[in-house]
């Protein structure tokens, strides 16, 4: 049997009287998020478990406030157990190109940059005075000294012999020369040739030999410059030695007990010996203006703190809002200098992977999945449990530019990626290394149970909000409506929805109205202002729609009775609203062979659920009307001026009525729209959107005039669902509108058609006067037909028949 | 003997004209010993003549079918060429004349150039006869540089301190090494020379680490071979012709003969 609903039935009103508060700013704050006890559950579960793969999947509809939820645990946890260190690369003296790590206490590593700055700085200052040191210039003198002593020596004694032979040595301008001497400079040529053939031949003789032994004399320059040099060498790199020890050791000492360091420390000390000229005054620079400018270039003694945990009073939470690959892993960094990239230690910058190290990684999984190669980065660093820093390029062998390659870093770190079900799911099923590593499901909830306790929960929360955003404060009606107004969003009053994206804007904006009004407490007019300010934004698409109705460009009758025409309901989202509107369905009922042809699916514009809600129909009619006689109908459905696809059961109801009105030549009303989903038995089933579709049929018929009559059938199961508008409320108490609930399609046609189902009597014939009698009678009209077509279409059957 | 004369002569009215002589060959040539020319010329308001020397003896040695030069670089003997040697002449005399022209223009002093043919030291000496001061370069590069310590003096030989222009010679020296120390070697040859010297040391007293040595006209070969202790600048008089022949032979720095 039918039920109409009366006006307490199709909205459930919040009960002021358990609120003992006046408005909210009596209440304190909620400290566990309402109606998240299993996420919550299993996020302290997931944060506590110490053991590899136990990351957390925080996945739950978008808008209930995971992130804060993470995040306000988080926070709150005492995490002194976990102890925090500094990240450093340093120079990696054998191999540049590959950095070394050096993982330091908190707040080690920017105290060893700093110190490492003084240490060049120092540097830079000494050497060049330790070289300018009269000690140091007089042994570099006397070695310069020797090196010419021995030279001038060998040149001396060559000269001297020259001189005993009347021969002179001079200079040339690449050389030396020697030649025969008188009083007067050398010979002239002509004066020479004047001499005797032998003494000419003596002297040339003596020449030539002089010559030989002056081309030894010069040939020993080259090694003893050499000699000089290394001895030289030998001289800068002890004075170098005693001035570097110096300043190194006082920095070993300081961190004797960290042996990378000590180590590190060596290198430094080894390379700067070695290199001690870089230290010292060049041609281009000779003098050093600004030295912590000039210590700042000296980047192969630079430490660059990639984390620096100084001021960290617990272990780090760190949320990164745009996970792309580098932004997880860290990057190498260029600079353009003359056109060319050029990059050193100093330009390699940490990602959220380094500075979550030894705390919690929050990431968005829909982000982290869009980006690409990030989700294989995470799982790459998760599973080795270490992050590598290298470029996409290097990744995937595209770039053949040298670059670094600093030592990866070892993770200890725990993600919590925030994401939908649907993801959740989709990464279960087709990525294995997921399960792997993220076992922990935190599942939050989209809606809570609307039970007095939590009523009083939702109040304490909404005061959190007002309080955390310092707006007005609420006062009990306006509480109620909202808790009121969480129903209708949940689609069910016996549920709230925990969807808090919305819900703090609905309070400002309510804030709004109220200060609007010189008012000092948000009451229920301004939420109610609010709601319909809301939805008055977003209505123009729905008036459109209506519109096209009320001027009978899309037809919907809404008064008097048809034959094979319903009014269904159907639900239209447009980004986040959601409307209801009434379409038409038509069915056509002929001779045939039983088959019921789904006029939308032929078109290829008809879902696949849709097309099982016409087979259970073709189901439901051979079942009822035609078990033991074949069904000889062809019967067609439509959905009437719609363009753009059909999907979903909900009109499974209507379709079936359009259908028996169509086989029994019954008559419908108009005035009524019906929705619900039934199964093979006839039993009408739950839908969604039903109070968008109520809505809907109610604004067509308020617009073109309330006649008394005029409402809406439901599945019975959607009863509790009904949260309506005011309006339609209104309606209703005063018997202007209806809402009928029914359980079954039969429940349905009674109403439609004013017949009542019949009883089946024991010849198997229904009750005469009701529509079911009606149908099976035109079902044996038709029977009758299909014989006489096959008598027609096969003679000799029909006499043997 | 070719002269040339510098674009300030005609508009300069200094009345000693080419009081300062400098003298280089391819030999001797620093940047240095122009510089301190062209303070001299600036400090006595006088015109400064440059005057190259090619070396007659280099180009008898070069006409010589037997002699080879051996290489500084490589010690490998090969032909001293005569035209090669003319041509080294030439670009050591143009480098030298630009020297010149930059330092004097930079000073608005007047100069003039010359380029003449004989032995160095005897053309020097007869060319600047009628100057107050010849400078000439002297320098051995077959020596490695030594190192020169800041706190080291500079050494200078000033040879009979009885001329108003050998102080005055001094005094620009002095000027050019402001704030080094130095180390004053004085030979003096009577008595009025001596207490020239208590004037002088009066005198510099107001630089800082200055000190005065005398020395002996015996010891000069050795205080000048005294390759720890370089001499940096001589400073002589012409009348003292017969001492300063030898030490022009054996002084590696820049020698001022004044008139």
């Amino acid at each position: 049997m039918a039920t109409t609903l009366g006006n307490e039935q199709v909205y459930r009103t919040c009960d002021l009287t358990q609120f003992e508060f006046n408005t909210t700013a009596e209440l304190e704050k909620l400290t566990r998020p309402l109606g998240q006890e299993r996420a919550l559950e299993a996020i302290e579960f997931g944060v506590d478990i110490n053991h590899k793969g136990f990351h957390i999947f925080a996945l739950g509809p978008p808008g209930v406030g995971k992130h804060e939820l993470v995040d306000s645990i988080l926070s709150g946890r005492n995490t002194e157990s976990r102890l925090q260190f500094d990240w450093c690369y340093v120079n990696n003296f054998d191999d540049p190109q590959k950095p070394l790590l050096l993982k330091l206490d908190a707040g080690m590593g920017s105290q060893f940059s700093k110190d490492m700055l003084q240490l060049i700085e120092d540097i830079l200052i000494s050497l060049p005075s330790a070289f300018q040191n009269e000690e140091y210039n007089s042994q570099r003198r006397e070695i310069e000294e020797a090196m010419n002593e021995r030279y001038d020596q060998a040149f001396s004694q060559l000269n001297a012999e020259a001189k005993e032979k009347n021969i002179t040595l001079m200079r040339t301008p690449t050389g030396f020369s020697l030649a025969p001497v008188g009083d007067d400079g050398v010979i002239p040529p002509e004066k020479f040739d004047l001499l005797p053939r032998e003494e000419r031949e003596r002297i040339e003789k003596i020449v030539a030999d002089l010559q030989i032994e002056l081309q030894a004399v010069v040939s020993q320059l080259p090694l003893l410059k050499r000699e000089a040099s290394h001895d030289i060498k030998a001289l800068n790199k002890g004075i170098s030695r005693l001035t570097i020890e110096q300043f190194v050791g006082w920095l070993e000492n300081q961190y004797r007990d960290y042996p990378d360091i000590i180590s590190y420390l060596t290198a430094v000390k080894d390379f700067a010996i070695e290199n001690d000229e870089i230290f010292l005054p060049r041609d281009d620079n000779p003098a050093i203006e600004n030295v912590i400018q000039t210590a700042l270039a000296f980047t192969p003694f630079r430490v660059n703190v990639i984390v620096d945990n100084t001021n960290a009073s617990s272990a780090p939470l760190i949320f990164e809002d745009n996970p792309t690959y580098q932004n997880l892993t860290g990057r190498v960094e260029y600079q353009s200098e003359m056109g060319t990239l050029l990059t050193d230690l100093t330009l390699i910058r940490a990602g959220a992977l380094h500075r979550a190290n030894g705390g919690y990684l929050i990431l968005e999984a829909r982000k982290l999945l869009s980006h690409m190669y990030a989700w294989e980065g995470l799982k790459r660093a998760l599973q080795s449990g270490v992050v590598k820093i290298e470029s996409l390029q290097e990744m995937l062998s595209l770039g053949s530019t040298l670059s670094l390659e600093p030592e990866s870093v070892p993770v200890n770190v725990k993600v919590i990626l925030l994401g939908e079900p649907l993801l959740y799911y989709l990464l279960n099923e087709y990525d294995p290394e997921f399960s792997q590593l993220f076992n922990v499901a935190a599942e939050f909830s989209g809606t809570a149970d609307r039970n007095p306790d939590n009523q009083i929960l939702y109040a304490k929360m909404l005061a959190t909000i007002q309080q955390r955003n310092g707006l007005l404060p609420l006062d009990r009606a306006a509480v109620g409506r909202v808790v009121e107004h969480a129903s209708r969003l949940a689609e069910d009053s016996d549920k709230l929805s925990l969807k808090l994206e919305g819900l703090s804007e609905l309070m400002q904006e309510a804030d709004y109205w109220s200060g609007k009004r010189d008012s000092k407490i948000i009451g229920i007019e301004d939420i109610e202002k609010t709601i319909k300010g809301q939805r008055r934004r977003q209505d123009l698409i729905r008036e459109r729609f209506q519109e096209q109705i009320t001027r009978n460009i899309k037809l919907i009758d809404t008064d008097g009775s048809k034959t094979a025409q319903v009014n269904a309901l159907s639900v239209l989202q447009v980004g986040d609203y959601a409307f209801g509107s009434p379409t038409r369905i038509t069915a056509t009922a002929r001779l045939g062979a039983g088959k019921v042809i789904d006029i939308e699916r032929e078109a290829k514009l008809g879902g696949d659920i849709h097309s099982k809600g016409v087979m259970i129909i073709s189901a439901y009619l051979a079942d009822k009307y035609a078990r033991e006689q074949p069904l000889p109908l062809a019967a067609s459905l439509v959905f009437e001026q719609s363009y753009g696809g059909v999907d979903g059961d909900s009109a499974s109801c209507a379709e079936v009525c359009v259908l028996l009105s169509a086989i029994g030549k019954i008559p419908l009303r108009q005035d009524l729209a019906v929705t619900g989903s039934m199964n093979q038995l006839g039993e009408v089933q739950a839908i969604g959107g039903v109070n968008y579709k109520i809505e809907g049929f109610f604004d067509i018929c308020k617009t073109r005039g309330l006649s008394g009559n005029q409402g809406v059938i439901i599945p019975a199961a959607n009863q509790p669902h009904l949260m309506l508008d005011a309006e339609v409320r209104e309606a209703v108490a005063a018997g202007k509108f209806h809402i009928y609930t029914a359980n079954h399609v039969e429940q349905v046609m009674e109403i439609l058609t004013g017949l009542e189902a019949g009883d089946l009597d024991s010849d198997g014939h229904y009750s005469e006067g009701s529509f079911d009698r009606r149908i099976c009678e035109r079902i044996t009209e038709l029977q009758q037909l299909h014989k006489e077509f096959d008598r027609h279409d096969d003679p000799d059957r029909a006499k043997d028949g | 003997m070719m002269i040339r004369i510098g674009p300030k002569m005609a508009n300069n009215s200094v009345s000693h004209f080419n009081k300062v002589v400098v003298t280089v060959d391819l030999d001797n040539y620093l940047s240095s010993t122009i510089e301190l020319a062209a303070a001299l010329a600036l400090a006595n308001q006088t015109g400064l003549h440059g005057l190259f020397v090619e070396d007659q003896d280099l180009l008898h040695m070069a006409g010589f079918s037997f002699t080879r030069e051996v290489s500084l670089v490589s010690a490998q003997s090969r032909v001293l060429d005569h035209q090669q040697l003319l041509c080294s002449f030439n670009a050591r005399s143009r480098h030298f004349r630009q020297s010149l022209a930059h330092h004097a223009e930079q000073s608005s002093l007047p100069w003039s150039y010359s380029t003449v043919r004989g032995q160095k030291i005897k053309m020097a000496l007869e060319k600047s006869i009628d100057a107050e001061y010849l400078i000439i370069g002297q320098s051995k590069e077959t020596r490695t540089q030594a190192a020169i310590s800041l706190s080291s003096p500079i050494r200078i030989l000033l040879m009979n301190n009885h001329h108003q222009r050998l102080q005055q010679a001094l005094d620009v020296v002095v000027e050019t090494l402001a704030g080094q120390s130095i180390e004053l070697l004085t030979m003096s040859s009577n008595d009025s020379d001596n207490q020239n010297i208590e004037l002088l040391e009066d005198k510099i007293k107001t630089f800082s680490d200055t000190r005065i040595t005398p020395v002996d006209k015996d010891s000069l070969p050795a205080v000048l071979a005294m390759q720890n202790q370089p001499v940096s600048y001589v400073i002589a008089s012409r009348h003292d012709a017969e001492i300063i022949q030898p030490i022009m032979q054996q002084a590696n720095c820049p020698v001022i003969v004044v008139s």
